[in-house]
């Protein structure tokens, strides 16, 4: 065992040293001067080239760490609270809700970057707050099942408002947007996104690392926890509103990035074991480098932007079939 | 009886108004013993665990735990005091078996805290009291049933708790790890602990208990010295069936007839 967490802690160390890499190459990739790489030299000399860093690159770079750390711990809380691990954030309400504000405000309240931001933001928290409210009124099966529901119940919802929103959009200008929109992506984020978004990510993400060592007991279920002197309730609303907040504030910006909450915590769990106390720290860093590496194959590969919620789900399922198609696949095995 | 640990007078609960689960039910625990509860599915005992251990809360009645309103223990303070060995838990995730049994540390850290040296070395004793220490790196899921149970003992002994509370923990078992477990619990009452386990085998009470309570719908129907209230007439009252105890070389045995 003491091997085993120093072993832990030398990976995370590992981890940590990789994600400063990827953060700093990745300043220098992209599209200027030529597709690929910029010279450093380059970024010392020529003023456009600041700027383009300072001003473009680097908001959307800490936007893409941000966005990444927040979806798989999001997801990693998710699973271990419903004891599932196929659950993911957009899970109670929050992905269609958001998708619902973005496109009512695209529709109704002109489409400004901020407008779109806030109004995602606000729909994506009225869908957990839903979420949580129907949960209490059914009158079936115990807590988890009732907001596995419940959230089941809010996303087909908001899905056909969404749906609504589309048939009433303008197909040459608004249904285009929402469309975008939906797909995900980072390339309108500037710095005034990022520090908008930060204070919830932060405050949330610093709770759910503070609290990983309650989501291993509240993973063994009510009456286990409550023995153990957990407050299941209490913490389980705490830890979920944490996650689900930081989850709710980063899609507000970058619209639908699937997969990364679902396919992270399952990667670091790999490399972990399922102790929280190491997989979520894992979790955080696997996920910033991932959607860093993600975001930056999205901006620099073509010409045109590829939209990173197809990025992050073509490599998050192709990495979820290698992962689950090896052998001690003993991983998950519920008895 | 003397030295009291663990009562309850007049305790009532029941899941909806009308229905009670607990009705009415009255019993004593004495220190450093072990009591077995005895009855059949549905009799409440599950309930009543829960009820002791504040998970649920009576309706009506009163709990006591060292002469104390268990209403005047803090969550936490109850959850060093009182061990919950749960049955049948699905554990969803792949913990070794070292950080499934560390878990049961959690009453003594706090909300943001993480183990720390003084966690693992108990965790290493009841390891190696339980003969568990060969298992410790072996995930949960791919142990056997004997084992698995035992390792869920583990959890709770890591508590320290006073009173040990036990939900069925023969029922799954053959008969050599059924053994086991029973050994491990009159163990612990030589250590000062008290056990309390509910069962529906009459065996596994005779095999290791100092007293018995029979219970039948919420009720507890009969309460003392195991060897007074072990007899046919009570055991086929409680269970609504026939029964005949029998002496084996002065040991008690249960058949049906």
């Amino acid at each position: 065992m003491e091997h085993q967490r120093i072993r832990s802690n030398q990976l995370l160390f590992l981890l940590a040293i990789a994600l400063l890499i990827v953060f700093g190459l990745s300043i220098f990739v992209g599209r200027y001067p030529e597709p690929f790489w910029m010279p450093p030299a380059l970024l010392a000399q020529e003023a456009l080239a600041q700027k383009l860093v300072f001003s473009l690159r680097l908001p959307r770079l800490v936007m893409a760490l941000l966005l990444g750390m927040s979806l798989s711990a999001c997801g990693e809380v998710l699973q271990m609270l419903f004891r599932n691990p196929i659950v993911e954030p957009g899970f109670l309400g929050v992905s269609q809700g958001a998708a619902f504000g973005a496109a009512f405000a695209i529709l109704f309240i002109g489409g400004s970057q901020l407008n779109v931001e806030i109004s995602a933001a606000v729909f994506a928290l009225l869908g957990l707050g839903m979420s949580f409210l129907i949960a209490r009124v059914l009158k079936f099966g115990g807590w988890v099942l009732r907001l596995v529901l419940s959230g089941i119940m809010v996303s087909a919802l908001m899905s056909s408002g969404l749906g609504i929103l589309k048939y009433l959009a303008d197909p040459l200008t608004q249904l285009q947007e929402i469309t975008f929109w939906m797909l995900g992506g980072l390339w309108s984020t500037t710095w005034k996104s990022v520090f908008y978004v930060l204070p919830a990510v932060l405050v949330s993400l610093t709770i759910t690392f503070l609290m990983r060592w309650r989501l291993n007991v509240l993973s063994l279920g009510d009456a286990t926890a409550f023995s153990l002197g957990a407050s299941a309730k209490k913490e389980r609303i705490l830890l979920l509103v944490s996650a689900v907040v930081a989850t709710a504030a980063v899609t507000s910006v970058s619209g639908i990035v699937s997969w990364v909450g679902l396919i992270v915590p399952h990667l670091s769990r790999r490399i972990f074991g399922s102790n929280a106390q190491y997989s979520l720290p894992g979790s955080l860093l696997i996920g910033g480098i991932f959607t860093i590496i993600c975001d930056v194959i999205a901006r620099t590969l073509m010409a045109g932007e590829i939209p990173l919620g197809i990025l992050t789900s073509f490599l998050g399922a192709a990495i979820f079939v290698a992962l689950m198609s090896q052998d001690r696949l003993k991983v998950e095995k519920d008895e | 009886m003397s030295n009291i640990v663990l009562s309850m007078t007049d305790l009532k609960f029941g899941y909806t108004e009308n229905r009670s689960v607990l009705n009415a039910l009255s019993m004593q625990v004495e220190a450093g013993t072990i009591t077995a509860i005895l009855g059949p599915n549905g009799a409440g005992k599950t309930t009543l665990l829960h009820t002791i251990l504040g998970l649920l809360k009576p309706q009506s009645g009163d709990i006591y735990l060292n002469n104390t309103p268990i209403g005047n223990f803090s969550h936490r303070q109850l959850s060093r005091l009182i061990g919950l060995v749960p049955q049948a838990e699905t554990i969803p995730f792949n913990f070794s078996v070292f950080e499934y049994v560390l878990l049961g540390r959690t009453p003594h850290m706090g909300i943001f805290n993480m183990p720390a040296k003084q966690d693992f070395k108990v965790v290493n004793q009841v390891l190696e009291t339980l003969d568990l220490i060969k298992l410790k790196n072996r995930p949960m899921p791919e142990l056997s049933g004997g084992e698995r149970q035992m390792a869920l003992v583990a959890r709770a002994l890591v508590q320290q708790p006073s009173v040990l509370l036990l939900d069925e923990p023969t029922s799954h078992l053959d008969l050599s790890n059924t053994g086991a477990i029973l050994r491990v619990l009159k163990d612990l009452v030589k250590n000062g602990v008290t056990v309390v386990f509910t069962t529906h085998d009459p065996q596994a009470a005779i095999y290791s208990a100092d007293h018995l309570i029979l219970m039948q719908q919420g009720k507890v129907l009969a309460a003392g010295a195991l060897d007074e209230i072990m007899t046919s007439e009570k055991l086929s009252q409680t269970y609504g069936t026939k029964v005949l105890v029998e002496e084996v070389n002065n040991r008690k045995v249960v058949l049906l007839s």
